[in-house]
């Protein structure tokens, strides 16, 4: 009876071994990674194609023929965290940028857009992926302001945005997410027309269409890399 | 030597006078060209909807579908200047039972202007006032007789005298969006008619234009008429 008992404690034991065991493996693979290594570059150039500003709830629609960002790659070959910069975009140019109302419009970027890596691949290629520090002065039918972080409450559009996306290396295509609410009307929008239009501040800019990396003379394309 | 100089100096006065005249025109005229630099902005909207002419008519016109073109000051957000071509239409109704017919013209005089204002508390809501004036002419009047239309002369120059003013504005509960549009009504008034040859005469232009009118007088003036318009579809001007 006793043996009878020490087997099946024994059996138990065994049992519960593996069981932690698979358990322990399930978690390792969650946490597959938390750093990451961007290669390729040292220059960047990433060109917007049907890049677009909407203005939520009003759905107030801003549209640009050009939309370029470049810079450089962030120290390529150096593991990071995910979050850290990846690259670093100061030169930033737009024009052709109309609204289907208000006509021709302006959205001026401003300072030194980043790019990062946020988290594992969730498929072959394509990892989740930020532009951050984003700014821009948007001037349309008379109604301007400035979009970044949530609520510049200093009305000096100080405050910067992100804009959550992917990064597809075989692409070299960063998307915005349909659902970022990282970008918002950062200032109080200057303008007695401006509340016809239906804009406030706080108001969410959802960004559309996409930037591809197409790298300059000399550089190579932008590949990532765990850890 | 006087003989010469005083023209010279008539000169000088008349010189000078014309130069005050033209500063103090100037000086007048500045205020009104600095009003004109707020920027403006002009949006198309398609429009569409109808008329119920009532008197003695009680007949509907359909409005368009054609487009209403306004200019925004964007800093006072009235409507300073716009059209709203009406396309001509045939209005079908009944003059003592007998079906009757005739073409609607209406001519846009002056501009449209108007207001968009927002709905305290309702973003994104505004209440359109559009204001537009038309003179309405009525051609081609027949009547419907043992089964044959039959023209009731009305000749080329029967108009309303005065211009029809509407002004249409968003009807209580409702809204209009910028980027949606929205619907605006009125009820209005016509008024008396003129240039008119007597019904039962033949077209001669300026003959009777006082008599002709009376019948026509008789059927269409009245306050009873009412006006529905459905604005969408805004867009830049190509």
């Amino acid at each position: 009876m006793k043996n009878r008992i020490n087997r099946l404690a024994g059996g138990l034991v065994a049992t519960a071994a593996a069981g932690a065991a698979i358990i322990s493996m399930t978690t390792t693979a969650a946490h597959a990674a938390t750093t990451y290594t961007p290669s390729g570059g040292p220059n960047a150039n990433f060109v917007g194609t049907n890049v677009s500003f909407t203005a939520q709830p009003s759905g107030q629609v801003l549209t640009c023929t050009t939309f370029n960002l470049s810079g450089s790659i962030t120290t390529p070959g150096t593991s990071r965290a995910y979050g850290a910069q990846a690259g670093s975009l100061g030169t930033l140019s737009s024009s052709g940028c109309t609204n289907p109302i208000a006509g021709a419009t302006t959205v001026t970027p401003i300072g030194t857009w980043k790019v990062a890596i946020t988290g594992d691949q969730t498929a072959p290629g394509v990892w989740p992926a930020k532009l951050y520090d984003v700014k821009a002065y948007v001037s349309a039918a008379n109604c301007n302001f400035y979009a970044g972080g949530a609520s510049d409450t200093a009305g000096t559009g100080t405050g910067t945005g992100v804009v959550n996306g992917s990064f597809n290396t075989a692409t070299q295509r960063f998307t915005p997410s349909a659902t970022s609410t990282g970008l918002v009307i950062s200032t109080p929008p200057v303008g007695s027309i401006c509340p016809i239009l239906d804009i406030y501040e706080d108001d969410t800019v959802q960004v559309g269409g996409y930037w591809t990396n197409t790298p300059p003379s000399g550089s190579t394309a932008l590949a990532i890399a765990n850890p | 030597m006087k003989a010469t100089s005083h023209p010279r100096r008539r000169l000088a006065v008349v010189t000078t006078l014309a130069a005050t005249f033209a500063a103090l025109v100037a000086g007048w005229a500045q205020p009104a060209a600095h009003a004109d630099e707020n920027p403006t902005l002009d949006t198309i909207y398609d429009a569409v909807g109808s008329t119920h002419i009532g008197a003695q008519v009680d007949a509907d016109m359909p409005l368009g579908p054609t487009e209403i073109r306004v200019k925004l000051d964007l800093v006072t957000t009235n409507i300073v200047d716009g059209s709203l071509p009406i396309p001509s239409k045939v209005v079908n109704f009944d003059i003592l039972g007998i079906p009757t017919r005739a073409t609607v013209t209406m001519t846009q005089v002056g501009p449209v202007t108007g207001t968009i204002t927002p709905i305290p508390g309702q973003r994104g809501k505004n209440v359109l006032v559009s204001k537009v004036a038309y003179d309405i002419r009525l051609s081609n009047v027949q009547a419907r007789v043992f089964g044959i239309w039959w023209p009731l002369a009305v000749g080329s120059n029967c108009h309303t005298v005065d211009p029809v003013q509407i002004e249409a504005r968003t009807p209580e509960g409702e809204y209009f969006t910028v980027l949606a549009g929205g619907r605006v009504t009125d009820t209005y008034t016509i008024g008396s008619f003129t240039g008119c040859t007597p019904l039962n005469f033949f077209d001669i232009p300026g003959f009777f234009p006082t008599f002709g009118s009376i019948p026509i007088n008789a059927l269409v003036p009245g306050t009873d008429n009412t006006l529905s318009l459905t604005l969408s579809n805004p867009h830049a001007p190509a």
